[in-house]
């Protein structure tokens, strides 16, 4: 393997990185409202829910469960938000939002993001968030528009 | 189908002679309307195999009164905004300045003649209205005692027969008129929405009509998103000459670049589509 040549591009900023993160944002809230609402039929329609409250014996133990549910969902939310930002990345290197701007996000080398590499940079956005939001506005001051988990993941979004 | 007379005037009295009736029902457009519904009595049923040939022409003959009468309104409307507009713009008149030139005069003349002409036909038409009446009632006068007299008699019922007779064919038609002014708006309002829906039906099973609404659909979705980058990226330029105003010893002023190596193996996969090659 060997460079052939190289590319000037243009990293994007901030603003352009923020309404593609929205246009995502949405598409994911959209998509995991339409999977609880129709999991929440499912379970009142079988009467799920009834049957949980009578095998636990009663309502605090059903709120119990109910709360551990939410948490569930919670964390479902998160995983599939998580697997959304990998798979289009290690896929076809931009997400919806992403697209709809005419971004890319690649390897600082040149290349596409692996399956895992994607997953480190979605599971990196936390951290980002976590500090914050220091690591997103990073991209402003940073020389090469990188946020923290670019940094983490070597990776850089562009122009396309 | 013919229909006595005077059956719906006078119930009780004989009916002098047959009239044709020009009901809706009887050319058979209250049943394909279905908008005047008539009373059984008022809306004899088809005849199987009679006035077969008459419907199609009486239908068009609807569409036509209906199409005339539309047209006709919405003429006069339009005149009136127009007559309202003229009138609201007008400017007022200033004092009369008589033109030099001879054929200005004959000009002005001549229009004014034009202008003129409705109110003098109307002031013709009620002095001739007038002196009509006034002989009239002077030449009636003179013949009472011959019209009066009993050798005129039969003359006399004569003349109120072919009167009435007169009068109630009139009526008739009014009748007609009256229902069938609103049968033919209907039909016509009916008939309009049918062709318009067809015609978006056809145009809409048509492949270039659908291929053109696409293509425009997405060149104003691919405008919409190169006007969103753009203007994202113009933000991103001056949200950064902004901050780096502020903060001293930072200076950021051109938009940075990157050079990325492009590998032999990934370079037909991955490379971004519209980025500047430079070697």
């Amino acid at each position: 393997m060997r460079y052939l040549s190289s590319w000037r591009v243009r990293p994007a900023g901030f603003i352009s990185r923020f309404i593609a993160f929205s246009i995502d944002l949405v598409i994911i809230s959209l998509m995991t409202a339409l999977v609880v609402f129709f999991v929440n039929e499912i379970i009142t329609f079988f009467g799920i829910k009834v049957l949980i409250t009578r095998w636990m014996g009663n309502a605090a133990n059903a709120s119990t469960i109910e709360s551990v549910l939410r948490v569930l969902v919670f964390l479902l939310y998160h995983i599939y938000a998580i697997l959304y930002f990998a798979v289009f990345w290690s896929l076809i290197g931009y997400t919806p939002g992403k697209y709809v701007l005419q971004l890319r996000v690649v390897r600082v080398d040149g290349l596409r993001l692996g399956f895992w590499r994607s997953v480190l940079r979605a599971v990196c956005y936390y951290l980002s968030a976590l500090l914050l939001f220091m690591g997103f506005i990073w991209i402003i001051f940073d020389k090469n528009r990188q946020g923290l988990h670019d940094k983490i993941a070597n990776t850089v979004v562009i122009y396309s | 189908m013919k229909l006595k007379a005077n059956n719906h005037n006078n119930p009780g009295e004989e009916p002098e002679e047959d009239f044709p009736d020009p009901s809706d029902a009887e050319l058979g457009l209250a049943q394909e309307a279905q908008i005047v519904p008539q009373p059984a009595s008022e809306s004899p049923a088809i005849q199987p195999g009679q006035d077969d040939g008459a419907a199609p022409f009486d239908v068009l003959l609807h569409l036509a009164v209906g199409a005339a009468l539309l047209g006709i309104n919405e003429f006069k409307n339009r005149l009136q905004d127009k007559q309202t507009m003229v009138e609201s713009s007008s400017e007022p008149e200033g004092p009369l300045i008589l033109p030099d030139d001879e054929q200005d005069e004959l000009r002005y003349a001549l229009i004014g003649l034009i202008l003129s002409t409705p109110k003098i036909f109307n002031r013709g038409a009620s002095r001739v209205s007038q002196a009509a009446n006034a002989g009239l009632t002077r030449v009636s006068g003179l013949l009472r005692p011959v019209t009066s007299s009993r050798a005129f008699r039969p003359i006399n019922d004569r003349f109120d027969q072919m009167v009435a007779r007169g009068e109630h064919i009139v009526y008739d038609w009014m009748e007609a008129g009256r229902r069938g002014e609103k049968t033919s708006q209907a039909m016509l309002q009916k008939t309009t929405d049918q062709v318009v829906g067809d015609v978006v039906n056809m145009l809409a099973k048509r492949p270039e009509i659908t291929e053109l609404v696409q293509q425009s659909s997405i060149g104003m979705a691919e405008e919409l998103t190169d006007q969103l980058q753009g203007r994202a990226a113009a933000a991103d330029t001056i949200l950064e000459r902004i901050v780096f105003s502020i903060i001293p010893g930072k200076n950021k002023d051109t938009t940075p670049t990157l050079v990325i190596p492009i590998l032999e193996e990934e370079q037909a996969r991955d490379k971004p589509q519209t980025a500047k090659k430079t070697s």
